[in-house]
């Protein structure tokens, strides 16, 4: 009886995370960090299958491995929900709202993209895109560059992208490196005083 | 059915999903140096239409860069294999995570690159202002060559570059609606739509 309302639960619950995700990837645009008040309502305060501690930490570790935050973060609560299958049908709930507006939009591009007005709207889109994402950035790098050694690393990383033309997947690694060298130079340098200090 | 295509879009978003950080904007750089220039899969302007409409519609922006790019080479099925190449590396690099949280969460030498990935990011996503504002407020790249080889007293013929009032006013306006007034993204984009159609 018990493993029976096991399983059922089992289907269910790939279910819910379905649809949940789906709609909560239907309602946010732009993706990302968007999606936390709606994952909390639904996952910690409805189905209490979180806890609110927990749903920071997703942001926390979701943002620093890679991939594209919402589907990280779609996998990382559907595999504590149900395991592996939880993770896959909360991924697949996550790109469903995409793949249908995107397709049918595709399609319509496809015989729209020759007309002059269709353009001149997008120039204009372009502009304004242009514009938020500078009003995102001044905003992220607020909280980001705290300090030289992180005005020095974006710096280069503009100048390496922008002008040099270095291929980003390099410029991830080698900032990722300098990061790590950075941490073993201080932790080093502590070391010593403290020895200095011991003695 | 092309397999070979189909297998070879699936590796291309594959790659894209192991080395994307950050979502949202810091992706474009990487997504436009791979698709548009190593690829050849989409044509510069239709990658600054495809982000131009991540924004206005639901779903990250990378899921709808693969869709698209994917619908353009291979219809329904190229879709379908596009972003799930772009969901594998997540699938299974975020499950092993949570399989192994508590060690992660306290690791300093995670904590340690991060530290130099995420100020990276930061310039990565002021490239992708300098990438639309060649397409809306400039008419062409900004010829940096061009300015190089002035600086360095070669003699060069002057590029194709000017700048289009229409655009840099509606960047202006756009900044204001989103930066001061708080105007949500749709509302701005779809103002800057509707000054695009009757400015330029």
């Amino acid at each position: 009886m018990h493993n029976i309302e096991n399983k059922d639960s089992y289907w269910n619950k790939l279910w819910t995370l379905f649809i949940t995700f789906l709609k909560i990837a239907a309602v946010t645009v732009g993706g990302g960090v968007a999606m936390l008040p709606m994952m909390e309502e639904e996952f910690v305060r409805k189905k209490k299958w979180i806890d609110s501690e927990d749903i920071v930490d997703v942001f926390a570790i979701v943002q620093s491995v890679p991939g594209i935050i919402a589907v990280n973060t779609a996998v990382y609560v559907g595999y504590r929900v149900a395991g592996l299958g939880g993770a896959i049908a909360a991924a697949l709930g996550v790109v469903t709202p995409s793949y249908i507006v995107i397709v049918i939009i595709a399609a319509f591009m496809i015989q729209a993209g020759s007309l002059g007005w269709v353009n001149s709207a997008f120039t204009g889109i372009r502009a304004g895109v242009c514009a938020l994402i500078l009003v995102a950035v001044i905003g992220l790098g607020r909280k980001v560059l705290k300090s030289k050694f992180e005005w020095i690393i974006a710096g280069a990383a503009f100048i390496g992208i922008y002008m040099l033309g270095i291929n980003v997947i390099w410029l991830i690694l080698g900032a990722g490196v300098v990061g790590y060298m950075r941490y073993f130079l201080q932790k080093k340098h502590i070391d010593a005083s403290k020895e200095e200090s011991d003695a | 059915m092309n397999f070979e295509l189909l297998g070879s879009l699936y590796l291309i978003f594959i790659k894209l999903g192991v080395f994307t950080f950050g979502g949202g904007y810091a992706m474009i750089p990487l997504f436009h140096e791979e698709l548009v220039y190593r690829h050849e899969l989409l044509s510069p302007s239709l990658f600054g239409d495809i982000v131009a409409i991540a924004q206005i519609t639901p779903g990250p922006i990378g899921i709808n860069a693969a869709t698209f790019a994917g619908y353009m080479h291979g219809t329904l099925i190229g879709a379908a294999v596009c972003t799930l190449g772009l969901l594998t590396p997540s699938l299974i690099i975020v499950s092993i995570i949570v399989h192994f949280t508590a060690r992660f969460k306290g690791s300093k030498i995670v904590k340690a690159i991060m530290s130099g990935i995420r100020p990276a990011v930061i310039g990565f996503i002021f490239a992708a202002v300098m990438f639309f504002a060649e397409m809306s407020i400039f008419t062409s790249q900004i010829p940096l060559h061009y300015i190089w080889d002035k600086i360095s007293g070669i003699a060069a013929t002057a590029p194709d570059f000017a700048l289009r009032w229409q655009g840099l006013l509606i960047f202006a306006i756009a900044l204001i609606c989103s930066g001061k007034l708080k105007i949500n993204i749709i509302w701005t984009l779809l103002l800057s739509a509707i000054l695009g159609v009757i400015l330029i």
